[in-house]
């Protein structure tokens, strides 16, 4: 939860596109009390790739879904699972091209015990997710560990 | 002396002393006993469940987003069906809308989805190039992410009675809305203990003074207990027992619960052939909104109404109704229930009635396989008593395309064809719409007339697809990594195989043989020869698996045959293997069913998008990109005619004799299968171009797709490479027709034309 609490308060990692310029260093995958792991989490943006690769993005859709995964986190952060699954469904719905939508959409289901259920919009985030590979990892890491 | 008292004066016989009391007393026993019987019915069924709810199933809600393409008729369309009021200006409750110069004003209703209530919102939507490019909350200009005009009512599942009925909690209704009813039906309600003498009195001498009855003498309670326990015999006997049943009420139970049920129990009128039951559903079908939100002068209409619904129906006499409003709220003005302004003000109010414009029989198939879907879990007997509320993917526009285009086109396809027509109202279709994001079915209509036949050919035929099966066998030719791609060639020239000791020989449908083809060339043409050739090649159990990976449940067996689709699919599967291509190789289970709630507002039923990655997104590309030149080049060609200008792709098909006539198109967004045929297997002489293919344009342009062009996104493996379209190699300067032609990376041509020549540089471009 700690790990959540830190994404959402940084504003949503996934907010943004990614923008070019130097690479930065991916923090380790551990989770801690304090949340650093959480706050490298966060900081796990790739930047080393062009947004014009992800049709979707920038596209008044796209906001529009974002907004609404950032609603979902808000729920994800207070245990909210349920909630946080209708909002994240509704962001895939509203811009089926987003990633980031069934990203999140996949962890809440993982949050909620339900790996089955999770397995295939991981692999659907993986898909969506090639312009930006710290994302796709992160979705294809993910997805290994429900399997 | 004693004198002799006159018989009249005597005592009474000694047989006469005991037999009175003896009578009062048995009499007293038996009213005793009578009493107790009555107790006991009024318990019993007070106590239990109260009402046979019916259950209600909704179609999805409406998602209004910024960047979404918005129909300005569709979405008017959609806010009248539930029952908006358009204003001019502006909007000021919930249930209006207004249009304004390049905007929406839309103040949307309160409505509890199974995830929580979402309070009524005013909400500005700002249009641009059809679509929305900005929605704001109409007060704050606070800008929203997303807004949803709520669900509408597909069906309603009754029980024998036929009562329409939504129970609330009497802390729900508004004051003035309960302060109206009791001014009207029982002033005095707090202070009789179920029977009110005082108004027997006064309602016998103004019936007297009248010569006839213009006022009853019943109370709030007694007119529950005359609804709710007993019948609408007027008998002496019925009267005492109304009246001990309203005692015994009042002695169990609170004024509050008392009132309650009563507001919940009311009839309201008719809306067709059910009957409008409660202060709820009154509110619903009068306003198109919840009582909730009813104003005074609506909540002086609804009390109104009680006494004579028919009479005071506002929609048929609204006069009347206006002069019995006026007498409500002159009667609460007298009881000091409201202020002299507030009385002004009801009384100048508009009688504004917004009939709900529902079409609850718009999908009548969707609901019966949404029903068949639940049956397990919820028999029919239970969804009519327990109130369920079963939210679907149903898009009610989507549907009412496809339900119009079905209609009309077969309807059309009788005009057109003599022969058709001779066995007039016989020929049937059927239409599925999926969206293969998500699986949603979008729209499913199973017959051109409900009425008439109530098989659903959507989701219970068994039919054969003929050509459009051959997809797949492409597909699977793509499995083998550099053995096949579009550019590469096949003979299309008759051949001979023996399969279960029989020769089987496919034919061509026009019996022209086109030589050496692309496989580009023979699917977009829908070529049997070349298809059937290839299916062999690439083994027919691997074709089998590949559809059923796709999403063709029904049983494959591994024939010659198989790669031209001769077996039967339900043309729901089909349209969901075709959902698999449409979303790049990732299969979506079907889903009719959101959630269901129960009447208590418990989720007791959840459904998710379910997806697994099937078959590679690279192979599927190949597919879909070769399916878009089925509309410029190949076999649907005649979309462009008839009015299509969007991207998509599709396949036509059409089975031995012409038993079938099918379409399926699909872009990134939507699946749409139509199917033309009879039920007895006759043949409809009409190939699926001229049959189904009308159908499907005319419901793409009606739900508004007509024009839209989504590209299907490409792998990052694919690249574009210049070929010649004879050989399938490296075009040359030599070559006198070229095309880009897609590949898998690391698949495409290495060498040049083999035909036209060599130069020194072939050129790429990824």
């Amino acid at each position: 939860m700690a790990l959540l609490a830190v994404v959402v308060a940084c504003g949503g990692a996934d907010r943004e596109p990614p923008r070019t310029g130097p690479e930065r260093r991916s923090a380790p995958e551990e989770r801690t009390e304090d949340g650093s792991a959480a706050e490298a989490e966060a900081r796990e943006i790739s930047t080393d790739t062009a947004i014009a690769d992800d049709a979707g993005a920038g596209t008044p859709e796209r906001e529009a879904s974002q907004q609404v995964v950032e609603e979902g986190k808000g729920y994800l952060i207070t245990g909210r699972t349920p909630e946080a699954e209708r909002r994240f469904e509704r962001a895939t719905r509203i811009d089926p091209t987003n990633g980031f939508a069934f990203y999140w959409l996949g962890r809440s289901r993982v949050e909620a015990g339900d790996s089955a259920a999770a397995a295939g919009v991981l692999e659907k985030a993986e898909s969506l997710l090639g312009p930006y590979p710290e994302w796709r990892d992160r979705a294809a890491r993910l997805l290994a560990s429900v399997r | 002396m004693a004198r002799r008292l006159p018989p009249s004066l005597r005592r009474p016989p000694r047989w006469v002393l005991v037999a009175v009391p003896v009578t009062l007393f048995l009499a007293l026993l038996g009213l005793a006993a009578w009493v107790v019987v009555l107790e006991r019915q009024v318990t019993s069924k007070w106590e239990g469940r109260k009402w046979s709810l019916p259950s209600r199933v909704y179609s999805d809600a409406y998602l209004v987003y910024p960047g979404r393409r918005l129909d300005a008729e569709d979405f008017e369309a959609r806010l009248r069906r539930l029952g908006y009021l358009e204003q001019a200006g502006g909007v000021d409750d919930p249930g209006e809308y207004a249009r304004e110069e390049g905007e929406w004003l839309v103040y949307l209703h309160a409505f509890h989805y199974p995830d929580g209530a979402n309070p009524p919102l005013p909400i500005r939507i700002r249009m641009g190039g059809g679509r929305v490019s900005a929605l704001t909350h109409a007060r704050s200009r606070e800008s929203l992410a997303s807004a949803a005009l709520e669900p509408e009512v597909i069906g309603v599942i009754f029980d024998q009675h036929m009562e329409d009925r939504t129970p609330v909690d009497l802390e729900e209704i508004p004051a003035h809305v309960v302060d109206a009813i009791l001014a009207v039906e029982d002033a005095r309600f707090y202070a009789h203990p179920g029977i009110d003498p005082i108004r027997i009195v006064g309602a016998a001498l103004a019936n007297l003074r009248a010569v006839q009855t213009v006022q009853g003498g019943s109370t709030i309670t007694q007119q529950l207990v005359k609804n709710y326990y007993l019948t609408a015999e007027r008998t002496y006997q019925r009267k005492v027992k109304e009246a001990l049943m309203a005692a015994i009420l009042e002695f169990k139970y609170s004024k509050r619960d008392i009132l309650e049920a009563y507001v919940n129990e009311i009839y309201f009128g008719q809306r067709g052939a059910s009957s409008i039951m409660g202060i709820e559903e009154a509110a619903q079908h009068y306003f198109g909104k919840s009582v909730r939100e009813i104003d005074l002068a609506e909540a002086a209409t609804l009390a109104g109404l009680i006494r004579d619904p028919r009479r005071y129906n506002p929609a048929q006499s609204p006069e009347s109704t206006q002069e019995r409003r006026d007498l409500v709220l002159k009667l609460m003005h007298d009881q000091e229930r409201i202020t002299d302004d507030q009385y002004a003000r009801a009384r100048g109010a508009r009688l504004a009635v917004r009939r709900r414009d529902a079409r609850v029989n718009d999908a009548p198939y969707f609901v019966d396989y949404v029903l068949r879907e639940l049956a397990d879990r919820y028999p029919r007997q239970l969804l009519q008593s327990r109130g369920l509320r079963i939210f679907t993917t149903l898009d009610m526009g989507e549907q009412i395309a496809a339900r119009e285009a079905l209609t009309k086109g077969v309807a059309h396809l009788e005009e057109g064809y003599p022969r058709l027509a001779k066995r007039k109202g016989d020929l049937e279709g059927a239409v599925v719409v999926l969206d293969p994001q998500t699986g949603f079915v979008r729209a499913m209509v199973g017959g051109r007339d409900y009425q008439e036949s109530q098989f659903n050919r959507a989701e219970q035929a068994r039919r054969q697809p003929g050509s459009t099966f051959k997809p797949f066998v492409y597909l699977t030719a793509f499995l083998t990594p550099g053995r096949w791609s579009p550019a590469t060639t096949i003979d299309d020239e008759p051949f001979e195989v023996i399969s279960g000791g029989q020769t089987w020989s496919p034919e061509n449908y026009d019996r022209t043989y086109h030589g050496t083809v692309s496989l580009r060339n023979a699917l977009s043409q829908s070529m049997n020869v070349a298809t059937s050739r290839l299916a062999l090649s690439v083994g027919l159990d691997r074709v089998s698996r590949t559809a059923k990976e796709a999403g063709i449940d029904s049983r494959l067996r591994p024939l010659p045959s198989l790669a031209l689709g001769a077996f039967e699919v339900t043309p729901l599967e089909l349209a969901s293997a075709y959902a698999t291509l449409a979303n790049g190789g990732i299969r979506t289970q079907p889903l009719s069913i959101l959630a269901a709630v129960d009447d208590g507002g418990e989720v007791v039923q959840h459904r998710e998008v379910k997806m697994d990655r099937v078959l590679p997104a690279d192979a599927v590309y190949l597919v879909n990109d070769m399916l878009q030149d089925v509309f410029d080049s190949g076999t649907a060609r005649r979309a462009r005619n008839l009015g299509y200008g969007g991207h998509a792709a599709g396949k036509t098909g059409t089975t031995n004799d012409t038993r079938d006539a099918w379409f399926v198109g699909y872009t990134t967004e939507l699946v749409a299968l139509v199917w033309v045929g009879y039920d007895d297997n006759s043949p409809i002489g009409l190939h699926g171009d001229r049959a189904a293919l009308p159908i499907w344009v005319e419901f793409m342009k009606g739900s508004g797709y007509g024009d839209r062009s989504p590209d299907f996104p490409a792998p990052r493996n694919i690249v574009l490479v210049e070929v010649d379209p004879e050989t399938g190699e490296l075009a040359t300067p030599g070559c006198p027709v070229t095309r880009f032609e897609v590949f898998v990376e690391g698949t495409e041509p290495q060498r040049e034309c083999s035909l036209h020549g060599h130069s020194d540089d072939g050129w790429w471009i990824f």
